[in-house]
């Protein structure tokens, strides 16, 4: 038997105690690769993706790969702890520290090739399941299948290093054990952690200063608080999980009445002892499941706006206008209500006329309506009506001063008072390519009507689904120009980003899908990796006489704490986060991230719960069936 | 009065191999009675142990703990009955690491829902007896192989059982610790009136028992009275272990 045969062999014949670690690197590869896949794909490199969502991608890039490190550093260190005995008795029979080192990176070397044709074998599967459904859901064409190799390349690259610089990495620590200490390997008890109550107080007053700054922030100045307030609040939140929350365990512990009732003497000693390693796989967790709430919730709240700044930017489905010359004007007109009419018999119709007067400073032309004209569109479709007496004029969507106090009209030698500013207006400044100004009825009566254009704006059910007509009015019209007339239809500027806003979710739910499971399968691990000492710790207690009722309700408080904590955390910050992000999306017109943000966070919470009951009954069965 | 009756209890291990581990086994102890189980290695001690703990089930054959048979018990009351009833040693301590020395010895009454108050009273009580009241806020690791073995004494007894069932209390301590922790369970037996039964390899550890019961093959070979004298009780069993033609490495634990 030489070397290289010991090494495949003690692979090949331990599959049992290697599968655990094989599957979690898998796992990481093919959550890695599924990523890669979609961040190369031709259908998002090259098609429109807005620039948040390509910068949130390449973020999320990055921490995928940073949580794979942690992962895989985590079950490697794992994997070794549970071989410590072996190693011993290697030692102990003459094997060199060198061949020991050698025989563990041939191993990791064997199980990583293995698993990064595995992970990218399932991620290759899987994606194209997912990129179906994805499509299916959204209601986007799907994305076409590929084979992506460049993604191979990259997954492949990156975990040849990933997998070598962590074997190094953990050799580095093991070398310090003695053989006595391998041959004795994980019964040796840890020590309880210790916290520091300095940095107890800190971890809060970090997390506190993080909160107050976002929920007083206004808006604009979110972007500039999101670096500085995301580093305050994952530095306090790695100080909660690991200072703060052994901290409150030790109060807990002292309150004896509480302590000592029951089974809690079991499941807080083991809280308390186990913390140490819990913290970091806390800490992880939570930062990882707070960006993923954060992303599909800020993506789902943008989806959800789409329709009301649609709704916004035309307040009627179709507003056509023409100057009062344009000679086709009636025969355009016609056709265009016989079309609606056509799509939806019931079609409202409401007319105005604006005259064009000329500014005093900047050259700057005003569209004037006349206040009852306005009031009637606005009534027509419910929107707010407006009033105006005397020589005052309301300015809607004026593109200057916006503490402009008085406007002079040299045309007509009229000086108006600005009554107020207001941008929201049923006529809305690309139908009229200017500032609209409502006047009182005699103002606009004595204005010069030597430009006037027709204003028409007919509102139709469904129109979502009158994009295809006014494609093909446009065709009829020809071009559009400032002395012909314009169409402007709402389908057209919903249905581009619409499909934006869809491919922008489906980034974001995959990524943050991902992200999800990959946290639930770091909770899995971190379960099964004390699965062993569990089984020798309740076999003892249960010798004493433990129920079966009272082990379930030990291991569940346990597995509760370690799947929920770290979310509910998670979900507080994003909570948070969610509210410093309404201020700073309400300047670009997304009006409510209450609602899609509480169905997003629901939705997690409902699939961890489910999650948590697999999970549960399936490690009760494993130690029922050890104990006997 | 009996506290503890077994009645031709025999054992067969099914499988390929069918294996007779047991054959009607028939004893029984007194109250306060502190009776020595022996034998050499795979006659069947711990087998009898398991079943008169409950952990196992016989073949056939009864166990009558004061008169009741626990096996009839559903799964709940069997632990309960455990709990309550029944107290362990075990020859690898069986502490929570996670859990100091005095939290380990009140953890049955914990589980059992009584007040912090009376916890508190049996705890420094049997503390007292055992000597190691200076180690209960440490933790397993902090203190000696006899002081943890005495522990798990204080938490065996703490809710007064009726029956204390030790496996090789001795196995893992020095000669020192083992004549220890021998004497504790004998102070205990004396002046708590606990009934108790021991398997051991130790003969010096028998030696400290009212009575010793050997069992060869899984049948009961022989049974010795101590007289005044714990030395000559100690000579009676040597010479019982060597005429059962155990060898010199049965008769006594390996000293670690």
């Amino acid at each position: 038997m030489t070397f290289r045969q010991f090494a495949f062999n003690n692979v090949v014949r331990n599959r049992r105690m290697y599968a655990a670690f094989f599957l979690s690197s898998t796992f990481s590869v093919m959550v890695f690769f599924m990523y890669a896949m979609f961040s190369f794909h031709p259908g998002i490199v090259d098609g429109e993706i807005h620039w948040s969502a390509a910068i949130g991608m390449g973020v999320a890039q990055y921490v995928i790969y940073l949580f794979a490190f942690f992962f895989l550093f985590y079950s490697v260190s794992a994997f070794l702890k549970k071989r410590e005995k072996e190693f011993g008795i290697l030692t102990v029979h003459g094997m060199s520290q060198g061949q020991r080192n050698l025989l563990v990176i041939m191993e990791n070397l064997i199980i990583g090739s293995f698993s990064i044709v595995c992970g990218i074998g399932l991620g290759v599967v899987l994606a194209k399941l997912f990129f179906m459904a994805a499509g299916f859901l959204l209601e986007t064409e799907s994305l076409p299948f590929y084979l992506p190799w460049e993604a191979i390349g990259w997954t492949v690259g990156a975990f040849l290093i990933l997998f070598l610089s962590i074997t190094v990495f953990t050799l580095l620590f093991m070398g310090k054990t003695s053989t006595l200490e391998l041959l004795k390997g994980n019964q040796k008890p840890k020590t309880e952690p210790k916290a520091s109550v300095g940095l107890s107080i800190l971890s809060a007053f970090l997390i506190g200063t993080g909160y107050v700054l976002s929920l007083t922030a206004w808006g604009g100045y979110v972007p500039l608080l999101l670096i500085p307030v995301t580093a305050i609040v994952i530095t306090g939140s790695y100080f909660l999980f690991t200072q703060l929350s052994v901290s409150v365990i030790r109060l807990l512990k002292k309150n004896r009445s509480l302590y000592w009732h029951r089974t809690n003497l079991i499941t807080m000693s083991d809280l308390a002892y186990r913390m140490k390693d819990n913290a970091r796989m806390f800490f992880m967790v939570c930062i990882v499941s707070t960006v993923a709430f954060c992303a599909i919730g800020s993506l789902v709240s943008y989806a959800d706006s789409i329709k009301q700044s649609a709704l916004a930017i035309n307040p009627y489905s179709f507003t056509y206008t023409a100057p009062k010359a344009f000679a086709q004007r009636e025969e355009q007109r016609a056709f265009l209500e016989a079309e609606l009419r056509a799509h939806d018999p019931e079609y409202r119709a409401e007319h105005a006329t604006i005259r064009y007067q000329s500014g005093q400073a900047n050259g700057e032309q005003y569209a004037v309506v006349k206040q009852s004209d306005y009031n009637r569109l606005a009534n027509a479709i419910g929107w707010q009506t407006v009033s105006v007496s005397g020589n005052e004029t309301i300015l809607l969507h004026f593109g200057w001063d916006q503490n402009t106090k008085e406007i002079s009209l040299p045309e007509s030698g009229l000086r108006l008072q600005v009554k107020e500013q207001l941008f929201k207006s049923v006529i809305s400044r690309p139908t009229v390519n200017a500032s609209v100004m409502v006047v009182a009825d005699d103002i606009y009566n004595h204005l010069p009507a030597k430009q006037e254009r027709e204003w028409y704006g007919y509102e139709v059910n469904n129109w979502e689904d009158t994009f295809a007509l006014s494609e093909k009015l446009r065709e009829r019209f020809g071009t559009s120009a400032i002395d012909t007339y314009d169409l402007s239809s709402r389908a057209d500027s919903y249905h581009p980003m619409k499909q934006m806003a869809n491919t922008m979710l489906f980034v974001g739910l995959f990524v943050g899908i991902l992200f999800f499971v990959a946290a639930g399968s770091f909770l899995y691990f971190r379960l099964y990796t004390d699965l062993d000492t569990d089984r020798r710790q309740y076999s003892a207690i249960t010798k004493i006489g433990l129920t079966e009722q009272e082990l379930s309700r030990i291991i569940t408080t346990q597995i509760a704490l370690l799947f929920f904590v770290p979310i509910v955390v998670a979900m507080i910050h994003s909570t948070v986060a969610f509210v410093a992000l309404q201020s700073m999306l309400k300047l670009i017109g997304v009006t409510s991230v209450v609602k899609p943000t509480a169905i997003v966070l629901a939705c997690f919470l409902a699939v961890q719960v489910a999650y948590f009951w697999v999970i549960r009954s399936r490690y009760l069965r494993h130690l029922k069936q050890a104990i006997g | 009065m009996e506290m503890l009756q077994v009645k031709n209890l025999s054992k067969i291990y099914g499988g390929n191999v069918t294996y007779r581990a047991l054959t009607d086994i028939d004893f029984t102890i007194r109250k306060s009675e502190f009776v020595g189980i022996m034998g050499p290695s795979g006659s069947g001690k711990t087998t009898l142990l398991n079943m008169i703990s409950t952990i196992d089930t016989p073949t056939s054959g009864e166990v009558l703990l004061e008169g009741t048979n626990p096996q009839k018990l559903k799964k709940k009351e069997l632990a309960l009955f455990r709990r309550r009833q029944l107290g362990f040693v075990f020859q690898d301590f069986n502490l929570l690491d996670t859990l100091t020395i005095g939290e380990n010895i009140v953890l049955p009454l914990t589980l059992d829902k009584r007040s912090v108050k009376e916890m508190d009273e049996k705890l420094q009580e049997v503390a007292k007896k055992l000597d190691i009241v200076d180690i209960l806020p440490k933790r397993t690791y902090e203190v000696s192989g006899g002081q943890r073995q005495r522990a798990a004494i204080a938490r065996a007894i703490i809710h007064s059982p009726a029956l204390l069932l030790a496996d090789e209390p001795t196995g893992n301590l020095d000669s020192k610790a083992s004549r220890n922790v021998m004497e504790t369970m004998e102070a205990i037996n004396r002046n708590e009136k606990t009934t108790m039964m021991m398997v051991t390899h130790d003969a010096l550890a028998a030696s400290y028992c009212h009575r010793v019961l050997f069992i060869k093959d899984g049948q009961l070979y022989n049974e010795l009275y101590r007289g005044e004298s714990r030395q000559a009780f100690f000579q009676k069993i040597i010479d019982t272990l060597s005429l059962m033609g155990g060898n010199a490495h049965d008769l006594s634990s390996v000293r670690v």
